[in-house]
């Protein structure tokens, strides 16, 4: 579905933000795309998207080439960046029904569903919404188009906490097997429990591309009041320490902590060797 | 080729740009007449002994078309200007082409199309208007209600076929489309303080424009290659070489802008 294949690129000619990079991703992931700010994780996202044309290397993206722009690859694709710029003047419907023809498998209940989940009245002029209500129209939005791909740069920035949860169930409630997601966000704990495989990106480079499960499977997570030696990492909180060991044999697997995590493989604590689709760790 | 326009994705293009940019395009219609009416009205009082003759209307005709021109296409690719915006535009699935010939046909071509009937409204609705002005202003200061007469516009006298030579009508018609296809390019090409750079390109064009017909009137009769043995009301009696070398470049350049247009927005990255 996405192929980087030895990808350069960089916003000035000397100083390349991504140098020769190499991922894949497969039909039917849910990706959580981690990274601290100025990673390069939007920048990955609009090479993606065709908004950035790769400098060295190819892309190909559902077989398109991305930056070619296609109408046919386009409405394949859906993204919602960060930050946006919406007709004040216009009433969610009538702007939704403006764009919704341009996708072909558009899914007029579905979004008039999820409006309502999110308490959005579709009425309502986008000038008159808060920055939150305006991000929650938007992912409202990109669920219902139908596209092969959603690429959702740091989603739940702006939303209150009942609608990060409600976010989490949307997503996982309205996807087909066939459509994948990549999340780009710093915000790892609200992504944790919905995302099926990680990627970390640090200054221009994957430094972690593992299946959740996989990382699962290899580490036990937990939080305890004293200090071990077995611990990989960990981290002082109230009344003791979060931790990750190395998962024992007969152990049973425990739930990610992806914020520990990501901050271990940021420090190089975790030395991980990614392969295409198996990752020593 | 569907790949690169498609009549049903344009017309989806369509509505959404009238969606977007519907109150642009509404107070349009009311700004530009009442501008006229504040022209006409300067033009009209200038008018002392004699009378106000169709003719008059030529250079405010063209001028009016190339300042609506000019003020309508330096918001063109408006979306482009803020990078917020222009991602949400750049990802809208339609193709380059459409993006770039709506623009075109809704800048100029439409414009074009529409800019003689509302001159033609906006002059003609005004005449009565200010002959009723004037006549209560007079009868208020006492004075006799005679004032001179008012032609009033005609459609003909814009009619490129309504002139003997082929050349002039032709140079003034392409002339204001590369303007404004210029304007267009430069809203693309320069972002920020597009219509003061574009601007100084127009004058540097027109400048090479000028030496040319300059150096056409150095040489005016001695390049002469086409001189019909039969006569049609609207085809030159001669041309010259020089003429239609103008000519061609004139073409030549507008084309030269539409593909740059086109490119940039193209290559365009945000």
């Amino acid at each position: 579905m996405i192929q980087l294949s030895n990808v350069s690129y960089g916003y000035r000619k000397l100083e390349r933000l991504f140098q020769h990079m190499n991922l894949e991703v497969r039909e039917g992931n849910i990706v959580g795309l981690l990274g601290k700010n100025g990673a390069g994780k939007s920048s990955l996202l609009r090479l993606t998207n065709g908004l950035l044309k790769v400098q060295q290397g190819d892309i190909s993206v559902l077989g398109h080439d991305p930056f070619k722009r296609s109408p046919y690859f386009l409405r394949k694709v859906i993204m919602i960046p960060e930050e946006y710029n919406l007709p004040d003047k216009t009433v969610m419907g009538k702007f939704a029904s403006s764009l919704a023809v341009f996708y072909p498998n558009f899914e007029k209940e579905k979004f008039h569903s999820l409006l309502q989940s999110f308490d959005l009245d579709p009425s309502k002029k986008l000038g008159k919404c808060s920055y939150g209500q305006r991000k929650k129209f938007l992912i409202a939005f990109a669920l219902s188009t139908g596209c092969k791909l959603l690429l959702l740069d740091e989603p739940t920035n702006g939303l209150d906490i009942p609608s990060k949860s409600i976010f989490r169930k949307m997503v996982a409630a309205n996807l087909r097997t066939d459509q994948t997601v990549i999340i780009s966000t710093h915000q790892v704990k609200d992504v944790e429990n919905l995302i099926d495989r990680v990627i970390l990106v640090d200054q221009g480079r994957i430094v972690l591309d593992q299946d959740m499960l996989a990382i699962s499977d290899h580490y036990s997570f937990g939080f305890s009041a004293q200090l071990s030696k077995e611990w990989i990492y960990s981290e002082k909180a109230q009344g003791g320490y979060h931790f990750f060991k190395r998962l024992t044999p007969g152990e049973n697997p425990t739930q990610v902590n992806l914020e520990l995590f990501f901050n271990a493989v940021s420090q190089g604590i975790v030395l991980v060797e990614s392969t295409q689709n198996e990752t020593v760790l | 080729m569907k790949e690169v326009f498609d009549i049903n994705r344009f017309g989806k293009l369509l509505r959404y740009d009238l969606s977007v940019n519907r109150w642009e395009y509404i107070l349009l219609l009311p700004v530009s007449i009442l501008a006229l009416w504040f022209v006409m009205f300067m033009s009209y009082g200038n008018v002392n002994a004699s009378n106000f003759e169709a003719g008059n209307y030529l250079p405010i005709y063209f001028i009016g078309y190339l300042i609506m021109g000019i003020f309508l296409n330096s918001k063109s690719f408006g979306a482009l200007k803020n990078r917020l915006s222009a991602t949400s535009y750049l990802t809208l699935p339609a193709s380059t082409f459409e993006k770039f010939f709506l623009h075109w046909f809704m800048r100029i071509g439409l414009f074009t199309i529409l800019y003689p009937v509302v001159f033609y409204i906006g002059v003609n609705s005004f005449i009565p208007i200010f002959k009723f002005g004037v006549k209560l202003y007079l009868s208020y200061q006492g004075a006799p209600a005679i004032f001179p007469e008012i032609a009033p516009f005609e459609f003909t006298l814009v009619n490129p076929q309504y002139g003997r030579f082929i050349f002039i009508p032709f140079v003034i018609y392409f002339g204001l489309i590369f303007a404004l296809t210029l304007v267009q390019l430069g809203s693309i090409a320069f972002g920020r303080w597009n219509l003061v750079k574009t601007s100084g390109v127009l004058i540097g064009v027109l400048a090479l424009f000028y030496l040319y017909l300059k150096l056409i009137a150095a040489f005016k009769g001695g390049f002469e290659v086409i001189r019909p043995n039969f006569y049609l009301d609207g085809f030159p009696e001669h041309i010259t070489l020089l003429e239609i070398g103008l000519m061609l470049l004139m073409v030549i350049s507008l084309m030269v802008c539409w593909t740059a247009t086109f490119l940039k927005l193209k290559e365009k990255e945000v």
